[in-house]
């Protein structure tokens, strides 16, 4: 399947999620500072990749568009609120090429209209009812009550290195973190939820769980390495934020682990300062260090190898199925995670 | 290679040790959060009153995920089904009830069969059946110690069956009324029904 047909897939589904998302909002006050927000920023381009994966499940299992839809509009909400929250987090000045929401406002509205969103995303799960009946709805919110609350967890565990400035982290320490804070969110919810509707839960929901781990691995590895190398107008956001936040990534771990005891006392000190600007030459020099020891290469490699993972229980889980769109469009997905270059 | 095989590895382990970290917290969690007994006996009317009505969407949105929260603790198992001989199996709503066909007298015995089935394909199942007091909406009870669940403890083999028979001694002294409670799996709290006996 062509690249561009996975894209068009991804970009119809992620239509049809965004009419309903705007059916949600609300037509009455507060609007200004609330209700005519919440639109931002799930209409700022995304690439719909959470609902996608919900919803090409599903109909790959057999299940249909208007079964999956309401739990992709829940998913896509999340997404979007925890983006408000996290570009607050992050202290980020652009997301999707635009100024982040708390740069353009202020943190409390921002943080607000991302509560406003999170409470919105109950409403379609209530919706499931008349769609799923009771008892699949409840197997539905009950993925996404683990879902968020796995989130937040590892949101805290990687905020928490930061305010410890911590630099004695290791790769298991980095894989536990990102399945908590990306994966369960990214792929192996949106998939396992897509395989219960499909199969009116008939299906063992955990079987997905290494596939899911796997392909979010490599999809924020892979996002990880964008943040450093890619084209800015492409990427949509500041290119080595990353490092300037003191995030961290893969990379970051490895250059720990591989730099002189000199280099590394630099580092701490520059991830320590709090006050450091965007302009400032360390972080180039970050990166740099970066290149000298190969940490990019190296988080390249362990991302494709983990796509590759990620395909071969891919093709355990789904081998079984009829082909169909879906079905490839899913296969498609796992390549373009890590050949992306936005 | 290796090393990216070494990550690969790391990564199973932290995913096998972090599913099994959630499913002991999501246990200690449950035996705090669903008191069974408690909720049943409480008047629904005081859970909601708790929550303030408001004209904020968002409000209602919580009040009706409570509210159907509420209404479906006691019933999300389809392992129990009425045995098909003849009774009547009524339900409410979407609520798996296990009732007693007409109506029964004070003294009496009824007994109801029913079948627990294993939904899986693949997996044996064991059940430990308990079972609660039954309460009319008077707050009158037939207390447990008066239902007999036969047998009690069950393994079934993937997608199989087992009658089970559960009696019910009325108390002499019992008043008329509609009498509900659970019956249940201690294994697995998923697995559950509603038993309602009505009294004349």
């Amino acid at each position: 399947m062509p690249d561009s047909v996975m894209k068009s897939m991804l970009a119809e589904y992620a239509g049809y999620t965004l009419q309903g998302i705007e059916q949600l909002i609300p037509d009455k006050e507060p609007k200004k500072y609330l209700y005519d927000l919440i639109g931002d920023y799930p209409n700022r381009g995304g690439k719909g990749f959470r609902p996608g994966l919900c919803i090409a499940t599903c109909r790959a299992f057999g299940g249909t568009l208007s079964q999956a839809l309401n739990s992709a509009v829940a998913l896509e909400l999340f997404h979007n609120a925890f983006l408000i929250h996290d570009d607050i987090e992050d202290d980020s000045f652009v997301r999707r090429n635009k100024p982040t929401m708390h740069q353009y406002n202020n943190v409390g509205i921002a943080v607000n209209v991302g509560d406003a969103m999170n409470v919105l995303s109950l409403k379609p799960l209530m919706e499931n009812r008349k769609v799923l009946g009771p008892n699949l709805s409840l197997k539905v919110f009950g993925e996404i009550c683990h879902m968020v609350s796995e989130t937040v967890e590892g949101q805290a565990i990687e905020l928490g290195w930061r305010k410890d400035n911590n630099c004695k982290l290791t790769e298991k320490d980095y894989l536990r973190m990102i399945l908590k804070k990306t994966c369960w969110y990214t792929c192996i919810h949106p998939v396992r939820i897509g395989a219960i509707i499909g199969t009116n839960a008939k299906v063992v929901p955990s079987k997905f769980d290494r596939f899911g781990y796997f392909m979010g691995t490599a999809f924020q590895i892979q996002d990880d390495i964008l943040n450093l190398i890619a084209d800015e107008t492409k990427y949509g956001k500041e290119i080595a934020g990353d490092i300037i936040e003191g995030k961290r990534t893969l990379m970051l771990i490895h250059l720990f682990k591989n730099c002189t005891k000199a280099e590394l006392k630099k580092l701490k000190s520059y991830l320590g300062d709090t006050h450091h600007k965007s302009n400032d030459g360390t972080g180039k020099w970050v990166l740099r260090l970066m290149k000298k020891y190969h940490s990019i290469e190296y988080a390249r490699g362990v991302s494709k190898y983990m796509a590759g993972a990620a395909l071969k229980e891919f093709y355990s889980l789904f081998s079984g199925l009829p082909a169909s769109k879906d079905k490839k469009c899913i296969e498609d997905l796992i390549v373009y995670m890590i050949n992306r270059d936005y | 290679m290796a090393d990216a095989q070494d990550t690969l590895r790391s990564a199973i382990n932290v995913l096998e040790e972090e599913i099994a970290a959630g499913i002991v917290a999501a246990k200690k969690l449950e035996n705090k959060v669903i008191d069974v007994e408690e909720v049943r006996n409480q008047d629904p009317r005081d859970l909601m009153s708790r929550i303030r009505r408001d004209t904020h969407d968002a409000v209602d949105i919580l009040l009706d995920a409570a509210t159907v929260l509420f209404n479906q603790f006691s019933a999300l198992s389809e392992n129990f089904r009425k045995k098909d001989n003849g009774l009547q199996m009524k339900s409410a709503d979407q609520v798996q009830v296990l009732e007693n066909e007409g109506k029964a007298t004070p003294g009496q015995q009824v007994e109801i069969p029913v079948l627990l089935t294993n939904d899986s394909d693949t997996e044996e199942m064991a059940f430990e059946l308990t079972k609660t007091d039954l309460s009319s909406p008077a707050g009158v009870k037939i207390l447990a110690r008066n239902i007999t669940l036969q047998p009690k403890v069950v393994l079934l083999k993937p997608a199989g069956e087992k009658e089970i028979l559960i009696r019910v001694k009325i108390p002499k002294s019992c008043p008329a009324g509609r009498f509900s409670g659970l019956i249940q799996d201690n294994r697995n709290l998923n697995v559950r029904s509603m038993l309602t006996i009505e009294v004349e």
